[in-house]
């Protein structure tokens, strides 16, 4: 049974004079690492307002279809209580630390503070989480003080620690340098290997083909294309997306006629390999 | 860098709940307003704010800050009142068509002083109260959970925004704007460091709004906190005799501004 359904789902925002989305369908199943991809204004973060609940529950608008998270209605269930179920982490770290916090360890409980989770059973997760996330040896430094990609872990950890069972991350790794998006992108991993479902919307081709086991593509709100990584990238230049590097080789490999022409473009390095010592 | 107000020091004051804390600071401010006597506030700061300040190891920040603060103020206030305060008679020095008089500079060191103790009471409870810690406290206190969320990362986050306007400034002087030299290039300075600072500001306000609200912030139950408040029935008797002393002087007061020549009133 799926985790997350969306059935026919449309909105429009107050005062914009087209759909973010337009009839939107598609299921998520436990356990599993989705990205969606599309041009920017495709409707990604719209979407993902979508599953976690702020749309209708934050943002206002004209609003068709359906949104079900582990069975329950999104908008007759309140924002509170679908937090326990969807996370949601945004693209800029340093808006998503609380500001009443002093130290790492106090932030990532500010979830659990709101729970109303006994302060027992707060140690533990703030433990076990700092640890999960590498961010036990910052425990006791102020979150402001944090590197860019060390914020963003800390603010994965702060919803992770509520243990919801998916997750959306909007563009996690949007307003980091490489070394720290590398840090969120192994963070991710963890996360799938601890069994969340994991929505990712991403720019980061390569990251996205690494991680994912099936990507959603997003095109003026309409859902164009739903399948797995590599067929899916394959494609990319059609949704006007950046390719990753191996696939631009590839391609400017077969436009010199050095290659046979394939379908299947490389889009790892691993799938690089793979693809030029085949057909070369 | 440090990005709060909180002194972690180890000191009684640091100790006492936030209430406490706040309740003297209540206290002093009441009786700095009504009071009237010229030297209330000197004899307020140099007798209640400093001694506590020096117990809090936090006596250094205080006078820093205060003096940052008021100093300007102070300059401000004995120019425009010491020359023009309106109905002073009293004239002590004459330049040119320009007289200082005595009833201006009076109330320019009324007001100066005043605010120089609101300002020490605030910072002993600022600089020597952990902000989660009084966050619970007003939360405890009655006040509405949000409420106490805004007013403490107001507190929290000002040091974040000096820092980020610091960021702006530094950008502008490196295009080459012009932010040193006479009160005319400041102003000018002043308008291109606080239109992406209020403008950055506003920008990031839905996202920290999402944020909060993807942990739970208007969940409708019963909070727990992190860190544990320490209170004792010492301190609640404390607190209830500051408030009562507090609405005490606010009475005195009130009875003397209805009868002028009231003997509880010091002059």
């Amino acid at each position: 049974m799926s985790i997350l359904r969306v059935e026919q789902l449309s909105f429009q925002y107050l005062q914009a004079n087209r759909n973010a989305l337009r009839a939107v369908t598609c299921e998520f199943e436990p356990g599993t690492v989705t990205a969606i991809v599309g041009a920017n204004g495709a409707g990604k973060s719209t979407l993902c307002f979508a599953l976690a609940g702020f749309i209708p529950h934050f943002f206002r608008g004209k609003l068709q279809g359906k949104v079900y998270v582990n069975g329950a209605d999104t908008q007759q269930t309140p924002l509170a209580q679908l937090v326990t179920q969807v996370g949601m982490v945004f693209q800029n770290p340093f808006n998503q630390i609380s500001g009443a916090k002093l130290t790492v360890s106090e932030e990532v409980a500010f979830g659990l503070e709101n729970l109303g989770i006994a302060r027992a059973e707060m140690e533990t997760r703030v433990a076990r989480t700092l640890q999960l996330f590498d961010l036990q040896h910052v425990a006791q430094q102020s979150p402001f003080a944090l590197s860019g990609g060390q914020q963003q872990r800390l603010a994965l950890a702060s919803i992770f620690i509520m243990e919801p069972p998916v997750m959306i991350l909007d563009e996690p790794t949007a307003q980091l340098d490489p070394h720290g998006t590398r840090q969120v992108m192994k963070t991710i991993q963890t996360l799938a290997a601890h069994g969340r479902t994991i929505v990712l919307v991403e720019h980061k081709l390569e990251w996205v083909a690494r991680l994912a086991a099936r990507v959603l593509v997003l095109d003026k709100g309409a859902l164009v294309a739903d399948g797995e990584p590599r067929a899916i990238l394959s494609r990319a230049n059609a949704w006007g997306l950046i390719e990753t590097r191996y696939a631009r080789a590839a391609r400017a490999a077969m436009e010199r006629g050095l290659i046979e022409k394939k379908e299947l473009l490389p889009q790892t390095l691993e799938q690089a390999k793979d693809w030029f010592q085949i057909e070369g | 860098m440090n990005q709060s107000f909180f002194l972690d020091r180890a000191s009684g004051w640091h100790a006492l709940h936030p209430l406490t804390k706040l309740a003297v600071a209540l206290a002093i401010a009441v009786t700095v307003f009504c009071v009237r006597w010229n030297y209330i506030s000197v004899a307020l700061f140099v007798f209640i704010i400093l001694p506590i300040a020096v117990w809090a190891k936090i006596w250094r920040e205080v006078l820093r800050t205060t003096f940052t603060v008021i100093l300007p103020l102070a300059i401000s206030l004995v120019l425009v009142q010491g020359f023009f305060y309106p109905g002073a008679t009293d004239v002590i020095w004459q330049i040119g068509p320009f007289s200082l008089k005595r009833e201006g500079l009076e109330f320019a060191f009324v007001t100066a002083t005043r605010l120089m103790v609101i300002a020490g009471a605030g910072l002993l409870v600022v600089y020597a109260t952990h902000p989660a810690d009084l966050a619970r406290a007003l939360v405890q206190a009655g006040a509405p959970y949000s409420l106490a969320y805004i007013i403490v990362t107001a507190i929290q986050l000002l040091p974040e925004m000096q820092a980020r306007a610091d960021g702006i400034l530094n950008a502008q002087q490196a295009r080459g704007l012009e932010t040193t030299g006479s009160l005319r290039v400041r102003i000018a300075a002043f308008v291109p460091l606080i239109a992406p600072l209020v403008y950055g500001a506003l920008e990031n306000v839905q996202e920290r709004a999402l944020a909060l609200d993807a942990r739970a912030f208007r969940a409708a139950r019963p909070k727990t906190s992190w860190r544990e408040l320490r209170d004792s029935q010492a301190q609640r008797v404390a607190r209830v005799l500051l408030i009562i002393f507090s609405i005490l002087v606010v009475l005195v007061s009130l009875q003397a501004a209805l009868w002028q020549n009231s003997p509880l009133v010091l002059r």
